[in-house]
């Protein structure tokens, strides 16, 4: 990867990374922190990286970082436990997008993660095999198991609404 | 809820994580028994915590079956296919049985539009310090460092081969020549040469050098395997060619030939002549050698200073000078070549000196 080619890189794909862990993390500054670091990791290995790879590596990079940092600090409880009951929510959205990032913050880190993947860079769960590590059918249970939770909620909602 | 098979990868799922009842667990059982040609995949979820680090059977894939849904649509798997929908995960049959469920089933369509809200879509967030992220061109240090020992070493390289002694031997000399008469009764007058060598090293620098007197023998020892190319200051050129050609054999005594007539009229066109010895004459040839062609590339292509080939004779040094500009142009280095000149202009050494180094060397004219 050249030097121009990774700061296409920069434009292409930093907002985007930024938001994925950004989404996950809810901290400005952390979400910063790993963008910058994800971007210094490429830049170390840019040499072995094709420009036509360097988003999903980003990805991988970034998502390996924030799953880490969520771990350490346990910000989401146990990962591998959805609190599927936790249908709890504020009774003051103002649109459709604010009960669904509400809902989405509820998911397990795992899912949270894989969904974003799939929605907002439309990831094929191979492509979101690769960058999480997770087996392909595991990426598949888990988005169908947000599914159905991010459907309860939005029912949930609807239903008080 | 029924396992079947659109829905056995959330069982086996939670099978491994605990989340089945007792009475889950045996209807799983019961399913693998009904269906063995999961059970391999069945395994496989065993290692879902420890993917990346266990030894992994890469065959998996050839042993799975393509999961096609063999049941229709039901109250227990309506969500599995109204997900698998929003995800483009069905084929177009199933989504036209799906769509045949639906019209019978209205009350899934409410599930189907709260599905299709759990898609999230753009946001407009925005990473703002890019720049931060980006980075320039730069040449990294070490690799100028190496590009200027590089250059520094190329530059060494070619002053050793340049002013090796062999090179030093082919050197153009300019020799100065005056004539004067010598009256002998017994072989009439006769010319004698008075040579004043001027090292043409020297004389391209202009450096004043101290008159040096050769015999005759000596300039023509030097020209045997040479070409002499005379060039006469106050004469036609013809007539000193006259002279060293009928008088070679005799070294310091040199007759006028019988074609000039007088020989005041020959020395008024003598008195000073200036003869150049080359290896081989540059003049009279129409190539050029390595070291001209080379000189005048990096005169004219880097340098970019007008040079005539064919009539400028280019010395060692000048090549020398030449391209050592050229590489400091080229790779932003500051090497300069220092000659020294002893008090007969003739040089006896030169040094390579740069920021980093100094390299001197003596020479050995023979």
């Amino acid at each position: 990867m050249t030097v121009s080619e990774y700061n296409k890189c920069v434009d292409l794909y930093a907002d985007n990374v930024y938001r994925f862990v950004l989404k996950n993390i809810k901290d400005v500054d952390k979400a910063k922190d790993i963008v910058q670091d994800t971007y210094e990791k490429m830049w170390l290995k840019r040499q072995a990286i094709q420009a036509k790879k360097a988003k999903s590596y980003m990805f991988t990079t970034a998502y390996r970082t924030l799953i880490d940092l969520v771990r350490r600090e346990k910000k989401q409880g146990n990962m591998d436990e959805a609190n599927y009951n936790d249908l709890s929510h504020s009774s003051h959205y103002s649109d459709l997008n604010e009960v669904l990032h509400d809902a989405i913050d509820k998911l397990p880190a795992d899912q949270k993660a894989v969904t974003m993947l799939r929605d907002y860079e439309g990831y094929s769960y191979k492509e979101i095999e690769t960058i999480t590590g997770l087996k392909e059918a595991q990426v598949k249970v888990y988005i169908y198991r947000a599914r159905k939770f991010l459907k309860n909620y939005l029912g949930s909602i609807e239903a008080v609404i | 809820m029924d396992i079947n098979k659109l829905n056995y990868e959330l069982y086996f799922v939670d099978y491994y994580e605990d989340n089945l009842s007792k009475e889950q667990v045996a209807e799983l059982m019961v399913f693998l028994e009904q269906h063995a040609d999961l059970k391999t995949e069945f395994e496989d979820y065993s290692e879902l915590e420890s993917i990346a680090h266990d030894i992994e059977f890469k065959e998996k894939d050839a042993l799975k079956k393509i999961v096609v849904p063999t049941l229709s649509i039901n109250e227990s798997n309506a969500e599995e296919y109204l997900i698998a929908n929003i995800e483009g995960d069905l084929s177009s049959n199933e989504q036209k049985e799906l769509n045949s469920f639906l019209s019978a089933n209205p009350i899934y369509k409410s599930d189907q539009k709260l599905f299709k809200k759990s898609k999230l879509t753009g946001a407009s967030i925005v990473f703002n310090n890019k720049r931060s992220l980006k980075k320039s061109v730069v040449i990294p240090l070490w690799i100028k460092r190496t590009s200027q020992i590089a250059a520094a070493a190329a530059i060494v390289l070619f002053a050793v081969v340049i002013f090796s002694p062999d090179n030093i031997a082919y050197t153009p000399r300019l020799v100065t020549a005056e004539a004067k008469t010598i009256s002998d009764p017994a072989k009439g007058v006769q010319l004698e040469y008075d040579l004043f060598e001027k090292p043409n090293i020297a004389a391209a620098h202009n450096i004043a050098s101290p008159k040096k007197t050769l015999s005759i023998e000596n300039l023509l020892a030097a020209g045997n395997d040479s070409e002499l190319i005379i060039q006469a200051v106050n004469s036609p050129k013809e007539k000193i060619e006259a002279f060293l050609a009928n008088k070679s054999d005799d070294n310091d005594k040199i007759e006028a030939p019988k074609e000039i007539t007088t020989l005041e009229e020959v020395l008024a066109d003598v008195s000073s002549i200036t003869v150049e010895h080359f290896k081989t004459g540059i003049a009279d040839r129409d190539h050029v050698s390595i070291k001209q062609g080379m000189t005048a590339f990096l005169k004219k292509r880097v340098l970019k200073k007008d040079v005539d080939i064919i009539k400028s004779h280019i010395l060692n040094l000048e090549l020398a000078h030449t391209l050592i500009q050229s590489v400091n142009k080229v790779f932003g280095t500051s090497v300069n070549l220092e000659p020294t000149y002893n008090d007969e202009g003739d040089m006896i050494a030169y040094a390579l000196e740069s920021n980093t180094f100094e390299l001197q060397r003596n020479i050995k004219n023979k």
